[in-house]
C-alpha cells in the first residue's frame, strides 16, 4: 500500500459492495484503497471490513466526518442517495461515487447538482455502461448516427442477479426477500417503477444520448412481465425507443444496445452486472461489412473507478452533475410515465 | 423407399414418386421454379400437365391457383403470397381435392420447425414472444406483418388480437395475444444495415427459445436455441432454404393425400391485420 493511494470510505455494504466495488477498488490497489466502511447492519459492516482490513462504523456521519476517507461510495438502498450524496460533497471530500439512481426524483437530483457545483465536489453515477470500453468505441465510431439513428432497442435478459452475485464474490448477510401484502396492481406498478429506476436505468443515459429530444416524450405502451421486468414502447422526439427487461433462469444472459438508422445498425452486448468478464463489444453493420470493438480485458466498473480515482488526483475534468440530473430526470419521467399506464391499464387486454 | 409418408428428412431415393411441375409462364405469376434444381429426383419441370404448379403470389393469385386445380394440379405452391381477396381465400380453402401451400417467406424455414414444439410448449400467461424483422427500406410494412403474423402461427400459433403501437416509413410496433392469452410484441425495422432477417424470441421466467431466421432466398441456416435452467441447445442445423422447404411440403403433403390450412390461416391474420391497420394511429 503506497502512501499516495486514496483513501475510500464506503456507505452501504450490500451485494453490490462486496460482489462490483471491492473486487474492482482491489484491481486498481496502486492508487486506491478502502479505509472505512459502513453499514447500519453492524454484523455486515464489520465482516466488510475484515475482509479489507479497514475501520468500520454503523454512522453515516461518522464515515463522512473520517479525514482519511477522500472518496464516498454510496452504495446504500436508493432512498438514502440524495442525502448521503449531499453530506459527502458538504464534508469537501475530493470525489463521490453514487450507485445508480443518482436519487429518487428530479428535484433531488437538481440539488445534488447544485451542492456539486457549490462545493466543487465531482460526483459521478455508477452507470458502469458509460464507462465501457464499448461504449466509448461505439461514440468514437458512430459518426452522425446520433442524428441520423431511427429506431433504439435496449433489451436485457439477465439470469437471477444472486447467480451473478455468487460468482464475483461471497455474499455476507444477503437480504430476505419481503413477505407481499400489496394488491396486485400495486405490485404490478411497483414492478414497474422499481424495474424502471433499477435495471433500465443502466443505460437510460446511452438511450438519451441518442435522443437530442428527450423532453418530449410520448409513451405508446408499458407492460409489466413475469416474474419481474418489463415492456415499454416509447417515442422520444423523432425516435422510436422500445426497453426491455426480464430475469430469468435461463443461461443465455442478453444486453444489448442497438440504434439502427436507414443504412447502419449499432448493437453493443454488454456483459451481465457484478462479474467481472471485461468489457462490452460494439459492431456496426452497414449492409456490406461488420466492424467489431472490442471485448478489452476492462471493464466498465474498473474504468469507472479508474476515472473517479483521477478526479479525486486531480487528474481529469469532472462530469457535468447537472447533465447527470438530466438523465435521472429522463429516466423519472418514463418510470413515472410507464408506472401511470400500468396502473390505469391493469386488467385489460394488451391489444384493447 | 416405399413409405412416403417417413420422406420428411430421408434421402431421396432414385426416381421413385417423383412429380412434375410446371409454371403459368413468364407473366406477372410465373415462377422460374430455379428450386427444381436442388430436387431433381423429387421434382421434374414439364410445360403443361404438371402435377404440381408453383406461381408467384402476385395480386389476384388466387384466380390463378384456382385454374390450377380446375385443370387437374394436385398440388400448389404460391411464393411470397401477397394480400388477396378474402372470399377468393375462402374459397380456395374450402377445396379439399388437393393442398395449396403459401411460401410465405419465413415460415419454411427448418429452424421453424425445429423450434415449434419449443415455443408451444412454452407459451402461456407467463410468456411474452417478441417477433422482429429487419427488411430493406421501403418495404410494404403491411405485408411485413402479414408475413410475420404466418410466421408466428406456423411457430407457435396464430395471433388473435392486434394493436398498432406505432406504424410509420421507419417500420412498426404492435402488441397482439396468442389464442391462450400470451402477450406478442410485434416489430419491423427498416434498414439497409443488415440483411433481410426475421427473430422469434419466446421468455418465460425459466427456460427461453429463440428463432434466427435469414432471408429466404439462400440456405444460410436458420438457428433455433432452446434453454432452460440445464443450459442452452443450439438445435440441429440445417442448410436448407426456406423455398425448397416448402416445395418438399408440398410434395409430401401430394403423396401423402395430406391438406393444407395455409391458405384459411392467411385469410384470418388478413381479417386481423387489415382491422388493426384502420384503428392504428396515423
Ligand atoms: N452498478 C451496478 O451494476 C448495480 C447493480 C445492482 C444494484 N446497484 C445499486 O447499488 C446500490 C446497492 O445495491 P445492493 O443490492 O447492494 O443494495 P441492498 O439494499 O441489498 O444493500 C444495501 C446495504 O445498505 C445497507 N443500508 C441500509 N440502510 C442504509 C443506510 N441508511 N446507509 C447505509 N447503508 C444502509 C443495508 O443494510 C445493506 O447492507 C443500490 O443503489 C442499487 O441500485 C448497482
Amino acid at each position: 500500500m503506497a502512501d499516495s493511494t486514496i483513501g475510500v470510505g464506503i456507505l452501504g455494504c450490500g451485494p453490490v459492495t462486496q460482489a462490483i466495488h471491492i473486487p474492482t477498488i482491489d484491481r486498481i490497489r496502486d492508487s486506491v484503497q478502502v479505509v472505512n466502511v459502513m453499514d447500519v447492519n453492524a454484523q455486515v459492516a464489520e465482516a466488510i471490513a475484515s475482509r479489507v482490513e479497514s475501520r468500520w462504523t454503523t454512522s453515516a456521519d461518522e464515515l463522512i466526518a473520517d479525514p482519511a476517507v477522500e472518496i464516498v461510495v454510496v452504495c446504500s438502498p436508493n432512498k438514502f442517495h440524495a442525502a448521503q450524496v449531499i453530506a459527502a460533497c458538504r464534508a469537501g471530500k475530493k470525489a463521490v461515487l453514487c450507485e445508480k439512481p443518482l436519487a429518487l426524483t428530479e428535484a433531488e437530483a437538481r440539488e445534488i447538482a447544485q451542492v456539486s457545483a457549490e462545493t466543487g465536489v465531482p460526483v459521478v453515477v455508477g452507470a458502469m455502461h458509460t464507462f465501457d470500453p464499448a461504449w466509448l468505441s461505439a461514440r468514437a465510431e458512430w459518426g452522425d448516427l446520433v442524428e441520423t439513428a431511427h429506431t433504439i432497442r435496449y433489451s436485457i435478459v439477465l439470469t437471477p442477479n444472486t447467480r451473478s452475485e455468487d460468482f464475483a464474490s461471497e455474499i455476507f448477510g444477503r437480504p430476505g426477500a419481503r413477505i407481499d401484502a400489496r394488491s396486485a396492481v400495486d405490485i404490478a406498478a411497483d414492478v414497474m417503477h422499481g424495474s424502471i429506476m433499477g435495471l433500465a436505468i443502466h443505460d437510460l443515459p446511452l438511450v438519451r444520448v441518442f435522443c437530442p429530444d428527450f423532453t418530449d416524450v410520448e409513451l405508446l405502451s408499458s407492460q409489466v412481465l413475469d416474474p419481474g421486468g418489463y415492456l415499454v414502447n416509447l417515442r422520444v422526439g423523432a425516435k422510436n425507443v422500445q426497453l426491455y427487461g426480464l430475469n430469468n433462469e435461463s443461461w443465455r444472459p442478453e444486453w444489448r444496445f442497438e440504434a439502427v438508422s436507414d443504412d447502419t445498425v449499432m448493437r453493443i452486448d454488454f456483459p451481465p452486472p457484478y462479474v467481472h468478464a471485461g468489457s462490452g463489444v460494439t459492431t456496426f453493420f452497414d449492409g456490406e461489412s461488420t466492424r467489431s470493438f472490442g471485448p478489452t480485458g476492462v471493464n466498465g466498473y474498473e474504468r469507472e473507478w479508474r476515472y473517479v480515482a483521477d478526479l479525486a488526483r486531480g487528474e481529469a475534468e469532472p462530469l457535468d452533475v447537472s447533465y447527470l440530473a438530466d438523465d435521472l430526470a429522463f429516466a423519472v419521467g418514463i418510470a413515472d410515465a410507464a408506472t401511470a399506464n400500468v396502473r390505469a391499464r391493469f386488467g385489460s387486454e394488451v391489444t384493447a | 423407399m416405399t413409405d412416403s409418408s417417413t420422406t420428411t428428412d430421408a434421402p431421396i431415393a432414385f426416381g421413385v414418386d417423383r412429380l412434375t411441375v410446371t409454371s403459368p409462364g413468364s407473366g406477372p405469376y410465373g415462377d422460374p421454379l430455379l428450386v427444381l434444381a436442388s430436387l431433381p429426383e423429387s421434382l421434374h419441370p414439364v410445360s403443361s400437365d404438371a402435377d404440381l404448379v408453383g406461381l408467384r403470389g402476385t395480386v389476384g393469385w388466387t384466380r390463378v391457383a384456382q385454374g390450377a386445380l380446375d385443370s387437374g394440379a394436385r398440388g400448389v405452391v404460391v411464393v411470397a403470397p401477397e394480400p388477396v381477396d378474402r372470399d377468393a381465400l375462402v374459397a380456395l380453402a374450402d377445396r379439399s381435392s388437393a393442398p395449396v401451400v403459401l411460401d410465405s417467406p419465413w415460415v419454411h424455414n427448418p429452424a421453424v420447425s425445429a423450434a415449434a414444439e419449443h415455443f408451444r410448449r412454452l407459451t402461456g400467461p407467463s410468456a411474452l414472444v417478441e417477433a422482429r424483422v429487419e427488411l430493406p427500406l421501403a418495404s410494404d410494412l403491411f405485408q411485413a406483418a402479414l408475413d410475420q403474423l404466418s410466421l408466428l402461427r406456423a411457430a407457435i400459433g396464430p395471433v388473435v388480437a392486434l394493436r398498432y403501437l406505432r406504424l410509420d416509413g421507419r417500420g412498426y410496433d404492435a402488441l397482439g395475444t396468442l389464442a391462450d392469452g400470451t402477450t406478442v410484441s410485434l416489430a419491423a425495422i427498416l434498414t439497409g444495415g443488415l440483411p433481410a432477417a426475421a427473430t422469434v424470441r419466446l421468455v418465460r421466467p425459466t427456460e427461453a427459445v429463440e428463432v434466427h431466421l435469414p432471408a429466404p432466398d439462400t440456405a444460410t441456416p436458420g438457428q433455433a436455441i432452446v434453454s432452460g435452467p440445464d443450459g442452452a441447445v443450439l438445435q440441429v442445423t440445417k442448410y436448407e432454404s426456406a423455398h425448397r422447404a416448402a416445395w418438399r411440403r408440398v410434395r409430401e403433403l401430394v403423396l401423402t393425400g395430406g391438406r393444407s390450412d395455409d391458405a384459411r390461416g392467411f385469410a384470418d391474420d388478413l381479417d386481423l391485420l387489415s382491422a388493426a391497420v384502420r384503428t392504428a394511429t396515423p
